[in-house]
């Protein structure tokens, strides 16, 4: 049998070039021997790995990082280097970021970011599909189970407070919907005057969970026995590992050290094979990965902690203690007041604004379900259409961190079904039909589709839909475009009709929403019949009976939506 | 004409000039620690410096080093190595500073070099300062070893030393 020829690595995730890691290494992080040692990780990754990941923050906030990649553009453009970030694509991320309240005018970041770049000369971009937040939430719950945070912070200073261990354990609920970052968790546990080994101890435990969440998101190995770039924590993988200080005497072996640093990025192939780089890399730097055990910051006779490993897609093991958070998204204003109204009047709760984010960017309408004791957040989008879907619902993810996302509202039923007013859709197949392509003679649609089968849809389908005094469907394809339809004959109906017979219902926001998010959350559209197609009511009787059924098709919704969430809880919890 | 041996005794007892002994050479701690945390090394230096503690740390790493061939590179590291443990060695010496900073996920992290070094001034009757605490891996002959956690304070030891240098080193000195 002839021997397989060596394969590269899948992913290897640079962690080293992240702001806050650089700002904590101080004044080590100024000497050329670090910046040597950077560069040289760097041409080892990308001469090993299939692709090399890069926060996209670390990208736009650290000079350092462009200017060593920069100097490896020729694989920039082959796409090996790849950035990652929470945004929807690069132009998004940038945008969002431009906002003048997202950092501070006059700070290094805030004029990075107002920076004119050339977006065609960028790396490739990967919109994460995990929350940081909510894993390094994760993370520090499980630190905090088998007493590794306690035990670590107690051997960095004798003078703690008695009660620091309950404060732990408190430390996500307590932070609420502040970003769970090392200055917030220091204000809460007053810590602010702690030695500085015990601060710097509550920091690796959060960067820890940090760097977590993105190889694990990537399935991606990192850059190990780093010398000036070593962490303080063992580095999180979940992939293949390359060895730094093993690879760079393999090259000092072969003298061919001093030219890998010096090469052209197209030579860094050649020089690798000469020294049979990637046999190498399979043999000497392959550790094996302990998947969901890493032991983290633990004395080495500490026992392995027991990581509690939880998806968005698996809710059971989620603590019981913290209540659910549900972020319910309505589109429009209308819609907005007809669910305030309906959870008022079922709930029995007043009210409350509050922001969902630390910026104080995106506020909500906050209720308790006494019944459930789930948290809702109810927020609008700024306009109607699946874009807005897509980048409103985004951005409202990603600032809560939300356990489900509900997008409540009225949709059209499809002129020739002739549904009830306020029957409830769920659909299990959203067509998007906003791509089309138009030319001298014709207008041709170029449909996408949208998956919405996830573990609450799936369960919206298993409820009892004779309980509820309306009808429920559940079992057919919503269509969607940004397009207000008035005329049950419009060409794009008609042709909805002949090309997607299962189609029952259309709106303006199910595709961008499903789109928007991302592929694990918990999302479910729920919307309400409020009319067939049928053109605008010239009369003022007319408008008020079209509201009369725009408030009973989202109040309908809304209805559902809870009772949905009320035993999605109790499913989990059980 | 051969002169009696007493006379020559007498001659060599005499010294031409007379020997001046430094009076009191201030007694000097060597700071001991990887290259990743030589940053750190030398800022604990320059405020052990100024408390009035003579300090010696590590000789930086070249920037020709990161290019050098396997040959030269460990012979490199053979040189700085053992210059480095003639300094811990120095009967001049009062003790040893660990910088003992966590690392890849052990907290108190010592490495190989550096808990080799710890051994040598352990083995010269040196004092052993840590300055984070003691790690596990090692605890009982660190503690044997009588080395002294700080846990980030620097005071004990600056006590320790203004005490303790008004003595005289355990070492012998080669020509006394």
């Amino acid at each position: 049998m002839s021997p397989q020829p060596p394969v590269r690595l899948e992913n290897l995730f640079l962690h080293f070039f992240d702001t806050h890691f650089i700002e904590e290494k101080g004044l080590t992080a100024k000497t050329p021997q670090f910046k040597k040692e950077m560069r040289l990780a760097t041409r080892m990754a990308v001469a090993t790995a299939q692709t090399v990941y890069i926060p996209a923050a670390s990208y736009f906030e650290s000079e350092l990082c462009r200017s060593l990649l920069n100097e490896l553009d020729e694989l920039i453009e082959l796409g090996v280097i790849v950035l990652v970030g929470s945004s929807i694509n690069v132009e998004e991320y940038l945008l969002e970021r431009q906002d003048v309240n997202f950092y501070r005018e006059g700070s290094e970041q805030y004029s990075w970011y107002r920076a004119q770049h050339s977006l065609e000369q960028l790396p490739a971009y990967l919109r994460r599909s995990r929350s940081a937040t909510k894993d390094i939430g994760e993370h520090w719950r499980s630190l905090v189970s088998d007493d590794t945070l306690s035990r670590n912070l107690h051997d960095a200073s004798i003078e703690l407070p008695k009660d620091l261990d309950t404060r732990l354990e408190r430390i996500p609920e307590e932070l609420g919907r502040l970003a769970f970052i090392p200055q917030h968790v220091l204000e809460i546990l007053d810590l602010k005057q702690a030695p500085s080994l015990v601060q710097a101890r509550i920091r690796d435990a959060i960067n820890e969970g940090y760097f977590e969440s993105y190889v694990r998101d990537l399935d991606a190995g990192v850059i190990v026995d780093l010398r000036y770039l070593s962490s303080s924590f063992k580095m999180p993988s979940y992939g293949h590992n390359l060895s730094y200080t093993r690879m760079s005497r393999l090259l000092r072996e072969t003298n061919l050290l001093a030219e890998f640093n010096s090469c052209h990025p197209a030579a860094l192939g050649p020089i690798s094979d000469k020294v049979g780089w990637q046999i190498a890399s399979q043999y000497i730097a392959n550790y094996p990965v302990e998947h969901h055990s890493v032991v983290a910051h633990a004395q080495t006779t500490s026992p392995p902690r027991n990581l509690i490993v939880m998806t968005t897609t698996d809710p059971s093991h989620a603590t019981k203690s913290a209540p659910k958070k549900i972020l319910c998204i309505a589109a429009a204003k209308v819609e907005l007041d007809a669910i305030r109204a309906k959870f008022v009047e079922m709930l029995g709760v007043t009210p409350k604004i509050r922001y969902i984010d630390s910026n104080r960017q995106y506020p909500a309408v906050h209720m308790v379900d006494p019944e459930s004791g789930a948290e809702w957040f109810l927020a609008t989008l700024a306009l109607q259409g699946n874009s807005d879907a897509a980048g409103g619902a985004s951005l409202l993810y990603h600032n809560l961190n939300p356990d489900l996302i509900l997008m409540v509202g009225m949709c059209m039923g499809m002129p020739r079904r002739k549904l009830e007013i306020g029957t409830v859709i769920i659909p299990v197949e959203v067509i998007g039909l906003d791509h089309s392509r138009l030319t001298e003679d014709t207008s041709q649609a170029r449909p996408h589709f949208n998956d919405p089968s996830n573990s609450i849809q799936r369960l919206a389908r298993l409820l009892d839909h004779s309980e509820r005094p309306y009808p429920i469907v559940a079992d057919k394809a919503v269509a969607s475009a940004t397009v207000k339809i008035e005329d049950p004959e419009a060409e794009l109906i008609v042709k909805i009709h002949s090309s997607f017979p299962d189609v029952i219902a259309f709106d303006m926001e199910s595709f961008g929403l499903y789109r928007g998010l991302p592929r694990e959350a918990q999302c479910l559209w729920i919307k309400g019949v409020a009319d067939n197609g049928d053109p605008q009511s010239e009369t003022m009787g007319g408008r008020a009976d079209k509201q009369i059924a725009q408030k009973l098709a989202t109040g309908n919704a809304a209805d559902f939506a809870l009772e949905l969430s009320r035993q999605w809880i109790h499913a989990t919890e059980e | 004409m051969i002169k009696s041996s007493s006379s020559t005794l007498k001659k060599r007892r005499r010294r031409p000039f007379p020997v001046k002994r430094p009076k009191a050479v201030q007694r000097q701690l060597v700071l001991i620690g990887s290259m990743s945390v030589y940053t750190e090394l030398c800022s604990l230096a320059d405020f052990l410096n100024s408390a009035g503690i003579q300090t010696v740390v590590p000789e930086a790493e070249q920037e020709a080093v990161s290019n050098f061939s396997l040959n030269d590179f460990e012979q490199f590291k053979r040189e700085v190595s053992l210059k480095h443990i003639r300094q811990v060695r120095h009967p001049e010496t009062w003790g040893v500073l660990a910088v003992n900073i966590d690392r890849h996920g052990i907290i108190n992290y010592i490495g190989p070099n550096t808990f080799a070094e710890i051994a040598v001034a352990f083995a010269q009757s040196k004092k052993i300062y840590l300055l984070q605490n003691i790690p596990n891996a090692y605890y009982d002959e660190l503690s044997a070893w009588q080395a002294i956690p700080l846990q980030g304070q620097l005071d004990m030891l600056i006590q320790d030393y203004l005490k303790s240098t008004n003595t005289p080193s355990k070492q012998l000195k080669l020509f006394e």
